[in-house]
């Protein structure tokens, strides 16, 4: 009995002890997710896209209004990328300012740290990425009646482009609603001169008037060259006759090509109104005429 | 004087509203990529919806041999052209650049709603201006048989509009037709505005919107709000020019019966119209129903439908309802709700569109009008009220000749 008595106490102290260790853990600041990553599109001017999330549960949430501030290579005011303000998605992107021009072209790598301000919800947070400039070349070739996609991805070393081998690149056709995989793979693995050769099969694929569309090549949150994006314009589709809607007579073209019925219904309508109100103003000028004859 | 300063003052509030609008631009209203049809265009369905009456009590009443509705018919009238005219001006309004109307003109589409609106309402306008003015001849010569009993300056414009009737029975006779013309004419261009108007919502895919009942769901909803506004003048009228002997209690008793059979339709409409999508319960459609039965815009909604239809509607079936001061309130009520019941129609379904709201402002997802919108939607019902005012203070409110000759032609009880 007296076991029994003691046991109930201890259960009751390790409960208490239990219900202010959840207090306690709902009372503790929340935790901020903070990720920074590199994007090279085509052509374009590179970027760094920052994202602030919260797990709740097991679901990311979105940060907005985190602010914070990007640098390269160390975390000093003369290195201050630009400040950001998270947007509704918990994003901010910034492109690489150009007076920072000559430190950019100084190296083949370089590191990017974001830090974020300390709030009343958040502690501050600083994340960074160490990124290699890297490119991606996009060949095709022709041979004995088989089309291939050669796809090069190259990295700079010492001022030089070298080959990337063993990087994972993904080779697609861009349509209208999102990218078509050119093969049976999603992923395709570079060698060691840094290529990749996919067989093309994809043979009747509608272009646009021309028969072109779009190859793309790109990899995704790759841990040493981020997000680097290619894309070459191939001859390969079948050309599609452009459909002129507006030459013809439809309810959804242009004011002069209204269909016909539509134009006799509604001038026969507005014509026997319209009509009407002439001939009863007429009949007005007639009372007038009246009027006057009366005097 | 003090009822015609105020209806001024807001007036030249909304003008100076509208001035800051020009000024600025659209920016200065709360209407965004969404809710891109706010308070203007409620306003502007409010307008015609009231509009119709016109059409109603001199038109149907009239071609239906109904001889008691006689001294209503001016009334009728002139609510019918004031609130046209404002329907057209808040358009104009709701474009923010008013000098781009001429381009629906240069490059207008006939497969437009648009475009069959802006012509609809343009020969409503001027056949409502005609039957407000070909039955106003007979009377105007009795004014001007008054001038020397000095009405002052205002017998200018009685010889300006009718110096050269001389009630002669050529004259009569061409009036008479010309009237009853325009009496059949006006009833198809009525329903096709309040249509069209409809179509304007109906034509496009949305929720709350999306439905083939909608043209008579509006028609039915705007001979309400004409009837109820009718009541008002009626009420207002009688006890400002003392026109008992001419509004008589009778009127009141059987204008409250015409607004229990419109109340019932339309009731009748707004059941298929709400029952029918909760019924099916599309994703869609569920939002919308549940914004407005139990959401944001519940309030405004039940109040619109049980003050502005169902309470007034059930007063009315009872004698004592359809007294001068109880058709009175009901007709305020009926007015208020019908005001609600067109914003109702406009935003919720603007703020529920087909594609998630994404990268879009915050203030896009909800919308409640700026100062400067309630100041020109209120400016343009003050308008309404002062044209109204003038008129009543110039013209005859009530048709003396018709009126005699329908109390000559009424033996008496």
């Amino acid at each position: 009995m007296q076991l029994l008595k003691n046991k109930s106490g201890l259960l009751a102290i390790l409960s208490l002890a239990f219900a202010f260790s959840v207090k306690a853990q709902d009372e503790a600041t929340r935790t901020m997710l903070v990720d920074i990553s590199y994007h090279m599109p085509a052509n374009r001017v590179p970027y760094l896209k920052v994202t602030a999330k919260e797990k709740v549960g097991r679901n990311f949430i979105p940060l907005k209004d985190i602010i914070g501030k990007v640098y390269i290579n160390e975390e000093a005011e003369s290195s201050l990328l630009e400040d950001i303000r998270t947007d509704s998605k918990g994003e901010s992107r910034i492109f690489i300012p150009a007076a920072f021009k000559t430190v950019w072209d100084a190296s083949g790598s370089h590191q990017f740290i974001v830090v974020t301000e300390a709030g009343e919800e958040f502690e501050s947070v600083q994340s960074e990425v160490e990124v290699t400039k890297a490119k991606i070349e996009i060949d095709t070739v022709y041979e004995n009646g088989v089309r291939n996609i050669i796809v090069k991805v190259s990295e700079q070393q010492s001022g030089e482009w070298q080959p990337a081998g063993d990087v994972e690149v993904k080779i697609a056709i861009q349509r209208l609603l999102g990218n078509l995989p050119v093969g049976e793979e999603d992923i395709y693995t570079t060698d060691e001169e840094g290529t990749v050769s996919v067989e093309f099969t994809r043979d009747s694929l509608p272009g646009d008037e021309e028969g072109n569309y779009v190859i793309v090549a790109w990899t995704e949150d790759h841990e040493q060259f981020g997000n680097v994006f290619a894309e070459k314009t191939v001859n390969w589709g079948v050309a599609q006759e452009p459909q002129d809607f507006s030459s013809r007579r439809s309810l959804w073209a242009t004011g002069t090509q209204a269909p016909v019925w539509l134009l006799g219904l509604a001038f026969s309508i507005i014509g026997g109104v319209w009509g009407t109100l002439i001939y009863l103003f007429i009949q007005i000028v007639q009372i007038r005429k009246l009027g006057k004859t009366a005097d | 004087m003090i009822w015609t300063g105020i209806l001024i003052l807001f007036c030249l509030i909304g003008l100076f509203a509208y001035y800051r609008q020009l000024r600025y631009g659209l920016v200065v209203t709360h209407m965004g990529d969404y809710a891109s049809w706010g308070i203007y265009i409620s306003n502007f369905v409010f307008f015609v919806a009231i509009s119709l009456v016109g059409s109603l009590v001199t038109a149907i009443f009239r071609l239906g041999n109904i001889h008691w509705s006689t001294p209503l018919t001016r009334i009728a009238e002139i609510i019918a052209v004031s609130a046209i005219l404002f329907a057209s001006f808040i358009i104009v309004v709701d474009m923010g650049r008013p000098e781009r109307l001429v381009n629906l003109f240069i490059y207008g589409r006939i497969q437009s709603p648009i475009m069959w609106d802006v012509i609809v309402i343009s020969t409503y306008l001027v056949i409502s201006l005609l039957l407000l003015y070909l039955p106003l001849l007979p009377d105007l010569k009795i004014l001007n048989d008054q001038k020397e009993k000095g009405r002052g300056w205002w017998s200018r414009i009685y010889v300006l509009f009718g110096g050269f009737w001389k009630s002669n029975a050529r004259q009569e006779r061409i009036n008479q037709k010309a009237v009853l013309i325009l009496s059949i004419l006006i009833i198809p261009v009525a329903f096709c505005i309040h249509t069209v108007t409809s179509w304007l919502f109906a034509t496009t895919y949305r929720p709350g919107w999306d439905s083939t009942n909608f043209g008579a769901y509006f028609v039915s909803g705007a001979f309400l709000v004409g009837a109820g506004a009718v009541v008002i003048a009626m009420y207002v009228f009688r006890k400002v020019y003392h026109l008992e002997r001419y509004i008589t209690e009778t009127h009141f008793d059987k204008m409250g019966k015409v607004l229990v059979l419109l109340a019932l339709i339309y009731l009748y409409f707004n059941v298929n119209e709400y029952l029918v999508p909760a019924f099916k319960m599309k994703k869609t459609e569920e939002v919308h129903l549940v914004t407005l039965f139990a959401g944001d815009f519940a309030p405004m909604f039940w109040f619109s439908l049980l003050a502005g239809l169902i309470i007034p509607a059930v007063i009315m079936l009872f004698k004592q309802g359809r007294k001068p001061l109880p058709m009175f309130i009901l007709g305020i009520m009926v007015v208020v709700g019908a005001w609600f019941k067109r914003y109702l129609i406009v935003t919720p379904t603007l703020l529920h569109p087909f594609l998630p709201m994404e990268d879009s402002p915050e203030r896009f997802k909800h919308y409640f009008p700026s100062w400067e919108e309630w100041a020109i939607a209120i400016g343009s019902l003050a308008g309404v009220l002062l044209i109204i005012t003038f008129f009543v203070r110039i013209f005859p409110i009530i048709p003396i000749q018709e009126t005699i000759a329908e109390q000559d032609a009424t033996p008496e009880k």
